[in-house]
């Protein structure tokens, strides 16, 4: 008779890296739904479009690097879906083709796949885009040919462009609703935080990064308000606009781009959540999450670096060994 | 990853038959020195030394001896067949009014009883008394308590009389509280546990305990132990048998069996098919063994057979880096910065960042969806590092000379 014979621990929790990304894209899928609703054929387009190319990119360039093909664990389809939804619908193929594709080999494989890349693939692939160009990411000319029932207005430019005042038409609940133009799903803010909390209570995300983001958020944007609030947007609608939602929970909490212990990740969130403030009121963008993850993330490696103390567990026993 | 509970009767210990023969294996056996007294066809009483600080655990013949392999070592097997009756050796005496006598004579009579207790031990202030199993499925220690209540009453007193600890804690699992609230008679504290892995693990105890309580210098005991010490002082019963829980092919149960009894004959209801997988120890911890002849020693808790739809196939890919070893890991170590410097042999990392803390318990690796096998890469580079230590000592001796 022959015994399989392996080293412990002999059960596993059954949680693998394919279940993980599933669980992402199944979190997902009600802002899909919602992009699909609101847009129609053309986020449908750019959707399958991005995912299509993510897929096949992440198999071609692991055949060329002579390394097993991994694309039935997710990963790819997660890149492409997420790069999908921060775009809005009517960006042109190719340029969705492009992005997607720069996402896989210069945001993930080229430093070494699954685990390694020091940045988030999808805001690498968006980050080129926007500085290329920077025209076809704007969300005002987007919603242009479209009739919905709520402002055809970016709320982040109209903050940009005239302060307070001119947002003083958004209402909260509207906002929350997802009834306002942004990126195709990151709009539809209710739907991704359910989507987030899902993934908290599966454990599959640890709560600091999105709280502390929150938090970073709320305390940057409460200084300014305060200091002036006729210039100056109140906290709810920070939290309530852009990127911010789908940022805290889908982007921020990349595995990799970000700290593995628990100071590391409060100080990341903070970071996050403060650098978006400071970039939305300061900088020329509208909405600074994305460069604030970017940001970040590089400070990842050095986050790591605060030390995990050893605990050392000693025990005596009454019986000689 | 619940520990068993226990309601049902199946749980009650039930006394197996004797087995025909019985293997003990010598630790420190030397073949020149001992040839003498161990011969073929000399016969043993229970509790007779065979060499120095191994006992016979029953009464028989001496047959052979035998290189059996486990767990990468190989150990020196004695074989010895079972006689019809036991006659337990003169020199473990039976003593009512064990209690008036000198520690240090108690602690003599222990280790002559097969028990092994430390006499270097003095200095300790606090002992753990562990009634919670430390492997999930496993239920032999609670089932213990619930039987010998009165004993571990007797046992407790013993205790503070042989280390003259200041303070003893009965640990006992959170749903027997109720049951057990009179059983210490102020001879201990009771410190309830949630009965969840990994918190019955000595190492968990300790520092749970010590969290609450001041403690100082602590020392750990099996409940199991605790009981065969007044056995052994009070009745004269050397330590010759074991309460293991045996689980697989859909059952579990609580076994007493006579200590080197082979695990084939504990398996005969549960017996593992081709490609299956036996463990001596458990789910977390066991070690899987090459075949059922090994023998159930004094240090065994449980036995464990898999089938094979459930055994888990490690794959080993790539750390995704999730963190997830990281969150769990008792002893708070970067688990997944040491799993790659050890996968890659950079043996030196893996100690600065604090490997001997690790009492590998499994959990990192549980939880790892990349199914890597941290804990052989904590155990290659543990061994590794020893071997460059030993080395450095063998060079600075010889810069010396
Ligand atoms: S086995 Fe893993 S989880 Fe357990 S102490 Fe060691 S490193 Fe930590
Ligand atoms: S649990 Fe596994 S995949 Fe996750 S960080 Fe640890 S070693 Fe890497």
């Amino acid at each position: 008779m022959k015994l399989v014979v392996s080293s412990p621990p002999h059960w596993h929790e059954k949680l693998t890296v394919s279940k993980i990304h599933y669980n992402f894209i199944l979190a997902l899928l009600p802002a899909v739904i919602y992009a699909i609703f609101t847009y129609g054929m053309p986020a449908v387009r750019v959707m399958t479009l991005a995912v299509a190319t993510a897929v096949i990119a992440d198999i071609l360039i692991r055949l060329a690097f002579r390394k097993p093909v991994t694309a039935t664990d997710g990963s790819a389809f997660l890149i492409g879906l997420l790069f999908a939804l921060i775009l809005p619908p009517s960006v042109p193929y190719w340029f969705v083709i492009i992005g997607s594709f720069l996402c896989i080999t210069i945001g993930k494989e080229i430093f070494g796949g699954l685990g390694s890349n020091p940045l988030n693939p999808v805001l690498v692939g968006w980050a080129i885009l926007h500085i290329s160009w920077p025209g076809y990411l704007n969300f005002n000319l987007a919603v242009a040919n479209y009739n919905l029932d709520f402002p055809l207005h970016y709320p982040l430019t109209m903050l940009k462009n005239g302060g307070s005042e001119l947002i003083s038409g958004f209402n909260f609940l509207d906002l929350l609703l997802g009834k306002q133009v942004g990126g195709m799903g990151a709009a539809a803010v209710l739907l991704i935080l359910i989507g987030g909390i899902y993934l908290l209570l599966r454990k599959i995300i640890s709560w600091e990064i999105p709280f502390f983001f929150a938090v970073g958020v709320v305390v940057m944007s409460a200084v300014f308000w305060l200091s002036n609030s006729a210039v100056y947007a109140n906290p709810l609608f920070h939290l309530l606009t852009g990127n911010v939602m789908i940022g805290m929970f889908f982007l921020a909490t990349d595995y990799a781009s970000s700290p593995f212990n628990k100071w590391g990740m409060i100080v990341f969130g903070l970071g996050i959540g403060v650098l978006t403030v400071i970039l939305r009121t300061l900088s020329v963008y509208p909405d600074g999450v994305i460069f604030a993850i970017l940001i970040m993330n590089l400070f990842t490696p050095l986050l790591d670096r605060i030390k995990n103390n050893p605990k050392p567990l000693a025990i005596n026993h009454i019986e000689r060994r | 990853m619940n520990s068993l509970l226990l309601k049902s009767k199946e749980m009650k210990i039930t006394e197996v038959p004797e087995p025909k023969e019985v293997l003990l294996p010598l630790k420190g056996f030397d073949e020149e020195k001992e040839k003498l007294k161990i011969k073929e066809g000399s016969r043993v009483k229970t509790g007779e030394e065979l060499i120095p600080g191994v006992y016979s655990t029953v009464t028989g013949t001496i047959t052979g001896i035998d290189i059996m392999s486990f767990a990468g070592t190989d150990l020196t097997i004695l074989r010895i067949a079972v006689s019809e009756t036991d006659e337990i050796a003169p020199e473990i005496t039976a003593a009512a009014d064990y209690l008036e006598k000198d520690a240090a004579e108690l602690l003599k009579k222990l280790n002559r009883a097969n028990l092994g207790f430390d006499e270097e031990l003095k200095d300790i202030k606090t002992v753990i008394i562990s009634a919670v199993d430390t492997e999930p499925l496993a239920a032999s220690y609670q089932q213990f308590l619930i039987e010998n209540p009165d004993t571990v009453t007797e046992g407790l007193k013993l205790i503070k009389h042989l280390t003259a600890a200041g303070k003893v804690f009965l640990a006992l699992p959170e749903p027997l509280l109720s049951s057990a609230a009179n059983l210490t008679a102020g001879a201990a504290d009771i410190f309830p546990v949630k009965p969840v892995y990994p918190n019955g693990l000595p190492e968990i105890l300790t520092r749970d305990i010590s969290r609450k309580y001041d403690t100082g210098k602590t020392a750990f005991l099996k409940i199991e132990k605790l009981v065969a010490a007044v056995l052994a002082l009070r009745d004269g019963k050397p330590f010759s048998h074991k309460v293991i829980t045996a689980a697989g092919k859909g059952k579990i149960k609580n076994l007493k069996v006579r200590i080197g009894t082979p695990l084939k004959d504990l398996l005969q209801d549960m017996q593992p098919g081709e490609n299956e997988k036996v463990m001596i120890g458990g789910p977390m911890m066991g070690t899987a063994c090459y075949n059922t002849d090994l023998p159930v020693t004094a240090d065994v808790d449980m036995i464990y057979v898999q089938d094979a739809a459930e055994i888990v196939k490690n794959e080993n890919n790539q750390c995704m880096n999730c963190g997830k070893c990281v969150e769990v890991c008792p002893a708070h170590l970067s688990v997944n910065l040491i799993g790659r410097y050890a996968e890659f042999s950079i043996f030196e990392q893996c100690r600065d960042l604090g490997i001997q803390h690790c009492i590998e318990c499994g959990l990192c690796a549980y939880y790892c969806p990349s199914g890597r096998s941290l804990v052989q890469f904590i155990q290659l580079a543990k061994s590794e590092l020893e071997k460059i230590e030993a080395e450095k000592i063998e060079t600075e001796g010889e810069d010396v000379e």
